[in-house]
């Protein structure tokens, strides 16, 4: 089956006069992890849901290929979105959201997904609304990842887990990834978590997509320097810093960009890279890019 | 077509869940009446099978109303969470409305047929008054239920209390009407369009008006905020 790239294209969203999403264009490719980060009220589940058409935007639209995925059973067929939102009844039993994932998407991976509930221990007989916080993402978790889609939407699907229940997710997102490549978008706080897990990042900031980029390129022109205040201010003086932080006579400045390499390097001033976690947070801090 | 097939069979399983539900709380509380009577009256000469023979036909009758007046509540509570279960599984809004409107469809002709069945057994004439106006009620209601699917909480509210007030309003503006014109006039002037027609095709416009609400409401469903 051929899978089409999923292309957002130009997506606006206001809720009455506040814009939460401003003219955001990017792909997404078949078969990678994608992490898509931004702070608290940023629009990340908005635009999921715009892009599973749960939500309309006010501009814009969303095209698998060259179709338009608004009312079109084939291209949402394709698209699966775990989200914090509970989508079924208070009354549904988890096997009940088992069977209607296999006869919506077809071939379901049972057997995985059975094996999965007994390790997050969970009864597939229960009600759904009987769980807790953290076994309701962890049965959410065991629908997306054996679900037949291969664009596979996890908004928060950590949410209530624990760290040993947090490893098992990791683990098994990979397992499924190596056995059957799809497109994976994670949209997670768990920065450092995720690092090594995503190809490429997505940062939502202030309704725009500002990084969209492969990890490796980013954190390859991401650098932190660090030393007293005088000489680091004097070694970035006409670079773009992105966000500063002072303890007593010491700075440290966060650069996303590239360094001037004819610049002499003050020798109480030392250069690092930066982790993914410490590039959002220069570029989402108030007054980052 | 996979999906459609799907979703029919959901909504259908909906209606009739909802019914069987209906009816064993209906049934329920009939035998408990059933066995009080005579225990209350002392006297277990009314316990008879004839008696017991006019119920069963009479419950078939109050179970196709039950029936009906559970397919009125669906028509305005589920639209919303029909479409939430809907688009979380990946089915379009165009298929979601087409497949609950089957399932609607099916579930009226078997009412139809079975309300068929019983006057034909009650040796009564088999007219379509009673399904046009089921169906008239069933429109609106499922309007009424995809225009409350595209509200807030907030919203739900005042529309619940302005039907109501406008309900009670168009009942008092009307009252004041028959009162200002005199009841004869207002019989001469209902008897001047009381024609067969006239009725027929207010009601198919009402029909239509109906699915028209709910067709463009369903379309333009979103996940609430709320």
């Amino acid at each position: 089956m051929t899978v089409n790239e999923l292309i957002i294209d130009h997506i606006t969203k206001r809720y009455r006069r506040k814009t939460v999403i401003n003219e955001v264009s990017f792909n997404l490719a078949p078969g990678k992890i994608y992490g898509l980060l931004g702070r608290n009220g940023a629009g990340k589940s908005t635009l999921l849901n715009i892009i599973t058409n749960r939500v309309f935007p006010t501009s814009g639209m969303v095209t698998m290929g060259p179709q338009n995925i608004n009312n079109n059973d084939a291209a949402l067929g394709k698209m699966y979105l775990m989200s914090e939102v509970n989508m079924y009844q208070k009354s549904t039993k988890v096997k009940r959201m088992l069977a209607d994932a296999d006869s919506f998407y077809g071939k379901f991976d049972f057997e995985n997904a059975r094996r999965m509930l007994k390790q997050f221990g969970i009864d597939e007989g229960a009600r759904f609304s009987n769980l807790s916080t953290g076994q309701k993402t962890a049965t959410k978790i065991t629908i997306a990842l054996n679900v037949n889609a291969q664009y596979i939407f996890l908004d928060e699907p950590t949410l209530g887990l624990d760290v040993n229940y947090r490893e098992a997710f990791y683990r098994e997102m990979l397992r499924t990834y190596s056995e059957k490549p799809r497109t994976f978008v994670l949209s997670t706080h768990l920065i450092s978590e995720v690092q090594q897990l995503v190809e490429d990042v997505l940062i939502l900031h202030d309704g725009n997509i500002v990084i969209n980029e492969p990890v490796e390129h980013l954190l390859e022109r991401s650098y932190l320097i660090t030393g007293p205040i005088k000489l680091v201010d004097e070694y970035t003086a006409g670079l773009k810093v992105n966000d500063t932080q002072t303890i007593g006579n010491l700075k440290e400045a966060a650069i996303i960009g590239e360094l001037d390499d004819m610049r002499p390097i003050p020798d109480q001033v030392q250069i690092k890279r930066l982790d993914l976690q410490r590039v959002f947070t220069a570029l989402t801090n108030k007054g980052g890019e | 077509m996979m999906k459609l097939k799907q979703q029919y069979k959901k909504q259908l399983w909906e209606y009739t869940h909802a019914t069987l539900i209906g009816l064993i709380v209906m049934a329920g509380l009939g035998i408990i009446q059933f066995l009080l009577i005579p225990l209350v009256a002392g006297n277990f000469a009314s316990f008879t099978i004839k008696r017991l023979g006019s119920s069963i036909t009479g419950g078939i009758s109050t179970a196709l109303s039950i029936a009906v007046f559970i397919m009125f509540v669906v028509n305005i509570i589920a639209p919303y969470p029909n479409f939430k279960e809907a688009i979380a599984n990946g089915v379009s809004r165009w298929t979601n409305w087409l497949a609950h409107h089957l399932a609607l469809i099916t579930f009226l002709v078997i009412i139809s047929l079975l309300d068929m069945g019983v006057s034909l057994v009650n040796g009564e004439t088999v007219g379509v008054n009673t399904i046009v106006a089921v169906i008239i009620m069933t429109t609106t209601f499922g309007a009424l239920g995809n225009v409350y699917g595209l509200l807030s909480m907030r919203g739900r509210l005042i529309l619940t209390i302005g039907l109501i007030v406008g309900f009670f309003l168009f009942a008092w503006l009307l009252a004041r009407l028959i009162i200002l014109l005199s009841p004869e006039r207002v019989v001469m002037v209902l008897q001047s369009v009381n024609h067969p027609l006239v009725w027929d095709a207010l009601g198919v416009i009402w029909v239509a008006l109906m699915l028209a609400i709910d067709y463009g409401c369903s379309m333009r469903m979103q996940l609430r905020r709320d």
